[in-house]
């Protein structure tokens, strides 16, 4: 249902990899770690940066990931990514997960070993075009996530972005469950015809590659 | 609505859902606008799932709202941020598989309906990209360039399909393997005739074909044979590939090689340009132009060079200079050649090293002019013939290899000119003037030094952090005229160094600004501009030859606006200079950011640099700037303290140990005692325990109750908060504010207040609430009363509005009835109504607020 048949956390072909991590939407997993990340932390590290070191962590851990969907799987990401920007902030906590050591960065961590460091597949992006797209689609969704009115953005955010339950939504927002699906469906409408109208505007601007 | 049960039980699981309408609370008794509000957020729930809504049932349910169903459900496929990987559906194809993913775009296996099922490769658009006008402009370009190419040894375009959410081009659907994955291969398996193998692996099930090559550097050659002639065609139709590489050569199971993958295809003819200094393509194939990112100069001899390495590594084992960033695999070329291919691999012949090597050259004008040419050689070699490429003779390759390291040789040659010619002519004075060019650059760095003085950066630190004084002149009068001195005599020794010439007029400015400066009013004086000043404009446009530089210094002496672009780059680099040493420090950085300064050494620019780097605030970029001005002048006390201090911020303590070690010896230290904060600063690195961030507050106490630094200030506020110490941190904040003589900073700790509640995430600010209110509340109402006094400029309510705004959206309703939450409803009122000028009813709001804490009479101090 979810287009995977079989544990992909059980195989080790880079291909198939790629497939789950496009899987859950690089791009929207850009905005969400986006939001995870407060100024401070955001001028030393970039949302790639952190999304590649989630990547990272979780193909270090997958096989101990028990898989029950796509959807359980893009939550993991989440976690995982919500424990690196915590770890990022707070150096003693991360000392003492570490056994009192001084935490390393994640990519020293989990590339210790030839083999790890030969099925390393990249996670995601393996092109310069591929790194540029995903970039590019990130932004213009964080824009048109944040352009929309105070009363919609958050439950556009929850609902699309971070695939909370509609009862939760409300819950966390404090609205009626109908009021809350009444404003998911205005606030989708408007991100959707904002987030075009962005894409529309970057093809615009010209063909444009930068720096990865 | 009823459904047969026998209907249900052989329902597609999946469409379930949507045969039972009450299950996702579609009931009829809800309005119309409920109707579709649910609808849409169960639309949305399946389409993540890849399960599809049953439109039939659910207009049937609504029929006068089919239209706005349809949208909805259409809606709500369209603005899905991720979605379960669906085989797309692209007209006239009927997809098998996935076969792989291409620079844009999945490739899979189809069959071509119209042709009889002709198998094809289907690269397919999709997804989000495939709204995007522009990524389908590329991909169309992608096909539109292979479509150009009619060549044997390229991928054949059959067709090309646009559709309203996909697009997709159909091409030759290759047999075989790409090389790189039989290079893979070969890597592991470390066989002595690889060749059989070769044959299998390509066969793949069938039988091998007998027509491969005997050896694997035949193979190689034949491969590049073959690519070469592909590439010829490329060249020919106007088009530069930029990504030639083993993993886009497909190999026919006999053994056929041809080129694919046109997604970084340069069309001369296209509207659609890489902007210039990007790095497209992959760097370890990648010419050294194409590494600079210098787009306009990359051509088909930058085509020649990647096939030429990938040769290299086919035929040697190994990349000639390895994986990396694309800066560092061009350091690696700038610092030598490739290692000798039959270094590497002693079996390959002499020829081929020869032709790969001149293919690879580091000026590609010394490449061979076209991928033909390349190709010819290549017979040659598999014909017994003599190639035409010629292997570069021992005096050639020192030549070449000068020309990439240009400083180094020159300063070696004129050492050693010196030397020779001293010791044959002897005498004192022709000694002393064959001395002549250390004489003048350790007058020079004499000089620089006054320029990069301790002065800088405090000032810079004053102007770009604390908004003080802005843009008083950085040097003193005594260190501009100690400057002017050594320059003086410089010049003597070598009166026509351009450099040293320029840089002696950027001190005569920073003079005469200092001239117009009025310490009084903090402004530079608007009278007309004198003599000297018309002179000395003069001089920099014409004997100097800095039209840039003469046009700004134009503008701050007063003369009307005067626009020169630079003409060099060391008009643009005095320019930078004279800014600096203006304190205009955003010009400087205007300037500088426009010299590469990762080719030549330059350390008073870097030092410069990195001061202002330091001290607005960017230690990573302030580090390797630093290190590189502390080589240049090893004897600045004050450099390595800030080295240090640089290298303990990014986290390199160990490395900023050394260097405050070091610089704690050396002349030329800090006023300010910055090493001593330093110091602290490293401790506060290395603090774990409790007792040692204890020692570690002690100290900074002890170090800002000797000194008004805001530097040692804002270092202590941010340990503290790293520390979770928030209400130390804010504290200390505040002090560096109350004291005199930084008045200029109320407004910068205001912001820092201001700008980290702001900058806090959701569940940050949410754990610093919980924080407070589980305990600390005391402290922070009194710190948020201190916040209130302060300031009158700033807007503390809005602070804590909107701490109260994040409090109703972050806690849960429960928490409502906690008194402490009550209070900060209660401050905010009180706040409020203070600043509405209602002091009664600020009273009494603040009485509730304190109680049950300390008295009223502080409630009556604070509202008085």
């Amino acid at each position: 249902m979810d287009g995977f048949t079989h544990n992909p956390m059980l195989s080790d072909d880079p291909v198939e990899w790629e497939r789950l991590i496009e899987a859950v939407g690089p791009p929207s997993m850009l905005v969400v770690l986006r939001s995870r990340m407060g100024r401070a932390l955001a001028a030393r590290t970039t949302p790639e940066d952190l999304w590649q070191e989630t990547l990272l962590h979780a193909w270090h851990d997958r096989a101990r990931f028990e898989w029950r969907g796509l959807r359980s799987f893009r939550s993991w990401l989440i976690q995982i990514a919500e424990n690196r920007v915590r770890d990022l902030l707070d150096r003693d906590e991360a000392a003492k997960r570490g056994g009192g050591r001084a935490p390393k960065s994640l990519s020293a961590a989990v590339m210790e070993t030839p083999r790890e460091r030969s099925l390393w597949p990249l996670a995601g992006t393996t092109t310069p075009s591929r790194v540029v797209q995903i970039h590019e689609e990130a932004q213009a969704m964080f824009e048109a996530l944040e352009s929309l009115d105070d009363e919609v953005r958050e439950v556009v955010r929850l609902r699309l972005f971070e695939e909370l339950e509609m009862e939760e939504v409300a819950s966390r927002l404090e609205l009626g469950l109908s009021a809350a699906k009444h404003r998911f469906r205005k606030g989708a409408a408007e991100y959707q015809r904002r987030l075009e109208v962005r894409l529309k505007s970057l093809s615009e601007r010209g063909h444009r590659i930068v720096r990865p | 609505m009823k459904r047969s049960s026998t209907a249900t039980s052989r329902a597609d699981p999946r469409a379930r859902a949507w045969l039972d309408p009450a299950a996702l609370g579609l009931h009829d008794a809800l309005s119309n606008d409920a109707f579709l509000d649910a609808l849409f957020d169960a639309a949305v729930a399946a389409a993540r799932e890849g399960q599809r809504a049953d439109v039939g049932r659910l207009v049937a349910m609504r029929p006068e709202l089919r239209e706005e169903i349809e949208s909805a459900l259409e809606l709500a496929e369209r603005v899905l941020v991720r979605r379960a990987p669906r085989i797309p559906q692209i007209r006239g194809y009927v997809i098998e598989r996935e076969i792989g993913r291409g620079s844009m775009g999945t490739v899979y296996l189809a069959q071509q309906q119209s042709l009889g099922g002709r198998r094809v490769a289907l690269k397919v658009l999709t997804g989000s990209a495939a709204l995007s006008r522009r990524a389908r402009e590329r991909f169309l370009a992608e096909a539109a360039a292979l479509a150009k190419v009619r060549h044997r040894n390229v991928v054949s375009v059959y067709d090309v399909v646009e559709e309203t959410d996909a697009c997709a081009y159909a091409m030759e659907w290759v047999e075989g393997c790409t090389l790189s994955q039989i290079m893979d291969r070969l890597r592991r398996s470390q066989l002595a005739s690889p060749m059989e193998a070769v044959a299998h692996w390509l066969a793949a099930g069938t039988a091998p074909s007998a027509a491969l090559p005997g050896s694997w550097v035949a193979f190689v050659c034949k491969t590049g044979i073959e690519i070469g002639r592909a590439l010829g065609e490329v060249h020919r139709a106007g088009l530069v590939h930029r990504d030639v590489k083993p993993s886009n050569i497909l190999l026919r199971s006999d053994g056929t090689a041809l080129l694919s993958d046109f997604g970084l295809v340069r069309d001369r003819e296209s509207s659609m340009h890489t902007q210039s200094g990007a790095f497209v393509g992959t760097a370890s194939y990648a010419a050294p132009e194409q590494l600079r990112g210098e787009s306009d100069s990359i051509d088909a001899r930058s085509d020649v060079y990647s096939l030429a390495a990938l040769l290299y590594e086919a035929a040697g084992g190994g990349l000639p200079y390895g994986n990396g960033s694309p800066m560092e695999i061009l350091k690696r070329m700038e610092s030598s050649d490739a290692p000798q291919l039959r270094a590497r691999a002693p079996a390959v012949p002499r020829d081929l090293e020869t032709v790969i090597a001149k293919a690879m050259e580091f000026q590609k004008s010394e490449r061979m002019a076209s991928a033909d040419e390349l190709a010819d050689d290549l017979e040659r070699i598999l014909r017994l013939e003599p190639v035409r490429a010629k292997v570069a003779s021992p005096a050639m390759r020192l030549v070449k290899w000068a020309r990439r390291r240009r400083s180094v040789v020159s300063a070696m040659a004129a050492g050693l000119a010196i030397a020779a010619i001293g010791a044959v002519l002897g005498g004192s004075w022709w000694a002393a003037r064959l001395d002549a060019p250390r004489q003048v650059r350790k007058l020079r760095t004499e000089a620089q030094l006054e320029l990069l003085s301790p002065e800088l950066g405090e000032r810079a630190y004053a102007v770009l952090t604390a908004r003080a004084a802005t843009y008083a002149p950085v040097l003193t009068k005594d260190a501009a005229e100690r400057a002017l001195t050594l320059y003086g005599e410089a010049l003597s020794w070598n009166s026509s160094d351009r450099t040293l010439r320029m840089e002696q007029a950027a001190v005569m400015c920073a003079l005469a600004l200092t001239d117009r400066w009025d310490s009084e009013s903090f402004h530079y004086s608007e009278r007309q501009a004198s003599e000297t000043e018309l002179e000395l404009e003069r001089r920099l446009r014409e004997e100097l030859a800095a039209p840039s530089t003469a046009a700004y210094f134009a503008r701050r002496i007063g003369i009307p606006e005067r626009e020169a672009p630079a003409r060099s780059r060391e008009d643009v680099r005095l320019r930078g200079l004279t800014a600096c040493l203006a304190a205009d420090f955003p010009a400087c950085f205007e300037a500088w950011s426009q010299l590469d300064l990762s080719t030549d050494a330059d350390p008073l620019v870097d030092g410069a640099l990195g001061e202002l780097c330091l001290a607005s605030g960017e230690p990573a970029k302030a580090y390797p700037r630093l290190l590189s001005a502390f080589r240049g002048f090893p004897e600045a006390g004050f450099l390595g303290v800030d080295l240090a201090d640089a290298a303990c911020r990014v986290g390199d303590t160990e490395r900023a140990r050394g260097f405050l070690a070091q610089a704690r010896v050396l002349p030329r230290q800090d006023r300010y005692r910055s090493a001593d904060r330093v110091e602290i600063d490293l401790a506060a690195a290395a603090a774990r325990s409790r007792a040692e961030v204890e020692e570690v507050y002690a100290r900074y106490e002890e170090f800002i109750s000797g000194l008004h630094v805001p530097t040692a200030y804002f270092h202590y506020a941010s340990f503290a908060q790293k520390q979770g110490d928030w209400m130390r941190s804010l504290g200390v904040l505040l002090r560096v504010a109350q004291r005199k003589g930084l008045e200029p900073l109320h407004d910068r700790v205001l912001d820092s207040v201001e700008n980290w509640w702001l900058q806090l995430s959701p569940m940050e600010r949410a754990e610093f609430l919980e924080t407070s209110l589980s305990g600390n509340l005391p402290q922070f109402v009194k710190l948020t009363r201190s916040l209130l006094a302060f300031g009158p400029s700033t807007s503390p309510p809005n602070l804590l509005a909107q701490i109260r705004r994040d409090v109703r959206r972050h806690f849960h309703r429960r928490l409502w009835g906690m008194p402490g939450l009550r209070s900060l409803i209660l401050l905010d009122e009180a706040a409020a109504d203070r600043l509405r000028g209602d002091p009664r009813r600020a009273r009494l709001a603040a009485a509730l607020w304190l109680t049950p804490w300390p008295s009223l009479g502080d409630a009556w101090v604070m509202c008085r």
